[in-house]
């Protein structure tokens, strides 16, 4: 037999195992071959690995497309690992900690939660998404019921806001702001149900028909303001301008309109009060939230000021050069030899803050270029970046130019995940190459919102690690360990080696904004990187 | 009966614990016995059995390596309970196995972030096979019925999707170089 007919045969017994149907003989010539041949054995772990990611992935996959709305009571998905999840809802029953990374693979948690991702699929995009979180203020939210970002799309499901206020937008068109403590159930795009707090919402014309539903009554509403507060003993209903329509069980439908207000545990009542906006004024975010973002600015700047001081910082581009500069400058103490970074086409725009400033990334021609000089045995870097979309094959935060050994190539791929990509030198003609892909991270849901991430080059651990927002999402060995060379590099783009037959250069140019980045001359800690992100 | 603050601290950490590892244990169960269903049984009694002794757990060791420990003892009595009604390896071939087993474990995570792409690489019929498949506890016969396809037909077209599948991994993490 040859080597390929071998390797079929090898697979079809490791299949014939893993599905109950192998016979005695099969069985036996299995066990033979496991016994004799290392490379049998791993191949056989590699074929188990691969069936646990594929019944994880049928799980993850079965759940998007029921599109279960977030559970409000906070235990995993049912179809989940049936036999351990009984024991932990045994031993679990009296302890106070939510069971939530059990409904999705250790390490690829986030895809699930941020719905299906197709890119590079024949198969239109889809999202459960029914409204975003547009801004808020000291948002404290349940742990156990989730906690979405500001720009973050929300899907059906609960919301517990434990204090603070946080607005939304339903995609219908209608804002409602919430004051905590709140909880309230997103039902679709024009519809939610209110269980606790209080809430104000503006309803334009064109979302007419916005209905919040109570524990007391549903309120329709015909193009208006209203407010709803239900923390006190009698609910209340206060109608600022137009009208709402109240149902409420066995009594006919009330109409309210503007300066009017009506209890709501008295269904039919006629009595009705005057409609207080006083009470309502927490809507009114717009001070707050300048003030708040004035503040976390102004923390930036200290923390960065303090950072630049390390000693294992080598570059930090803070893009506070700001409008107006075609060049951005290295803060960091010890990395004074590297010559500013230049810019070439991008944007100036907002970063994270008001008063930061970011560039932005959107032809095939813009990106910012620099030469990071020495040898790194490890290495960290990490960046705050906002992107736009994924429509390239891959797309470059940072890469170094060409292909050699120690080059640095860090890239978000067209289906949403990152790879650190690490040269191991050009033999004979072709570039040695070792890649490190972490799952899936950039799902159309968090296209627009600010994200952290990191890689790590632990050459002493013998790993690299990749970070969404200070959370590690996945380790890989390293096979080979290189001392790194970053050299010439570009962010956001990618310049081949400069030879005849490169006169096409690929296009990877990223699609988004980046109002941060930096270079340390050691292998992070998860507790470190944590820090970075905050 | 111990104070139940320091019961619930204990149950506490041992779930985070065994939350941490649970997919190595699986994952190491898994390449002992060969299939998911008796992976996942074994698993369970192990949890019981490392919760039975987990106040002797030693904090400065690896909890892994403890469990571990635990699960390979758990999967042999599996073995000896249900030897007439299955096929086992023997136990050399399960001691050679958990030993070289627990530094592969190493590639778990990466071989997953691959085998998450190759999904991807499959046409839409070829993927919702996969799920079917899955999904139904690996039942060929009544996925086929459902289907309105001979079972071998689908059988051997399914293990040629996880032949490809495996193929795509080994690919992406030893050689497909995306520079």
């Amino acid at each position: 037999m040859n080597k390929e007919s071998d390797s079929k045969e090898m697979h079809r017994l490791f299949l014939a195992k893993a599905d109950g149907t192998i016979t005695n003989e099969e069985h036996a010539r299995l066990s033979l071959m496991l016994h004799g041949s290392a490379s049998v054995r791993s191949s056989w772990f590699a074929f188990q690995d691969a069936e646990a990611a594929l019944l994880a992935w049928a799980q993850r996959e079965t759940l998007a497309s029921h599109a279960a709305p977030v559970s409000s009571s906070g235990a995993p998905p049912a179809l989940t690992r049936g036999g351990i999840l009984k024991f932990f809802g045994a031993l679990a029953a009296g302890i106070a900690i939510g069971l939530v990374a059990w409904g999705v693979w250790a390490g690829l948690p986030v895809r699930f939660l941020q719905g299906e991702s197709s890119a590079g699929a024949n198969v239109e995009s889809t999202t459960p998404s029914v409204a975003v979180l547009s801004r808020g203020l000291n948002m404290k939210w349940n742990q156990t019921t989730g906690v979405p970002a500001v720009n973050a799309p929300l899907s059906p499901g609960l919301l517990h806001l434990e204090s603070g206020v946080a607005e939304i937008e339903f995609f219908q068109g209608a804002r409602l702001c919430i004051e905590g403590p709140a909880e309230i159930e997103l039902v679709s795009a024009g519809e939610a149900f209110c269980r606790s707090g209080r809430f104000r919402a503006h309803v334009p014309p064109q979302a007419r028909g916005f209905r919040l539903r109570t524990p007391t009554g549903d309120i329709v509403d015909l193009g208006t303001d209203f407010g709803l507060d239900l923390n006190q003993s009698s609910p209340e209903v206060h109608v600022f301008k137009g009208e709402v329509e109240l149902h409420q069980p066995k009594v006919q439908m009330q109409t309210l309109i503007g300066g009017v207000a009506a209890a709501l545990n008295q269904p039919g009542a006629a009595r009705t009060l005057a409609a207080n906006a006083a009470n309502f004024a927490f809507s009114d975010l717009d001070a707050g939230v300048n003030a708040s973002q004035r503040l976390s600015f102004e923390k930036w700047q200290a923390t960065s000021a303090e950072g630049n001081q390390s000693a294992d910082l080598r570059l930090r581009l803070d893009f506070q050069d700001g409008p107006g500069t075609r060049s951005l400058r290295n803060t960091a103490l010890h990395g004074q030899d590297i010559a500013p970074a230049s810019i070439v086409g991008c944007s100036w725009t907002e970063g994270r803050w008001p008063s930061k400033h970011a560039l932005q990334f959107k032809s095939l021609s813009d990106r910012v270029r620099l030469r990071v000089p020495g040898e790194y045995r490890q290495f960290t870097a990490a960046c705050w970046v906002q992107l736009h979309g994924l429509n390239i094959r891959q797309g470059s935060i940072c890469m170094s130019e060409g292909v050699d050994q120690g080059y640095v190539h860090w890239q978000v791929l067209h289906d949403g995940s990152l790879c650190l990509g690490i040269g191991h030198g050009v033999k004979p003609n072709q570039p040695v190459w070792e890649d490190f892909i972490s799952p899936v991270v950039f799902t159309p849901e968090r296209f627009g919102q600010w994200v952290h991430l990191a890689i790590v080059y632990d050459s002493a651990a013998c790993e690299v690690r990749h970070y969404v927002d200070g959370k590690r999402i996945s380790r890989h060995t390293i096979k080979l360990p290189v001392v790194l060379t970053p050299g010439l590099l570009e962010l956001g783009n990618w310049n081949s080696p400069p030879k005849p037959e490169y006169r096409q250069q690929p296009v990877r140019n990223f699609i988004g904004c980046m109002d941060e980045f930096s270079i340390f001359t050691r292998a992070m800690t998860d507790v470190e990187v944590r820090a970075l992100a905050q | 009966m111990p104070n139940s603050a320091e019961n619930s601290a204990a149950s506490e950490q041992f779930i985070t614990l065994l939350n941490a590892t649970h997919g190595r244990l699986l994952g190491f169960l898994r390449t002992l016995l060969g299939n998911n269903a008796d992976a996942e049984d074994v698993l369970q009694r192990t949890s019981l059995a490392i919760w039975r002794k987990f106040s002797e757990f030693d904090q400065g060791r690896d909890f892994f390596a403890w469990a571990s420990s635990f699960a390979f003892y758990e999967a042999k009595n599996f073995q000896r309970i249900t030897a007439r009604s299955r096929l086992h390896f023997d136990e050399v071939l399960m001691e050679r196995l958990a030993e070289e087993r627990v530094a592969d474990l190493d590639n778990q995570d990466a071989r997953f972030a691959a085998m998450d792409q190759c999904i991807e690489e499959l046409d839409v019929p070829g993927r919702e096979l996969v799920r079917e498949f899955y999904i139904n506890n690996t039942d060929v016969a009544s996925l086929a019925e459902k289907l309105g396809r001979a079972p071998q037909t689908l059988y051997n077209r399914l293990n040629t999707l996880r032949r490809l599948l495996g193929e795509c991994v080994k690919r992406r993490l030893g050689h497909d170089s995306l520079t």
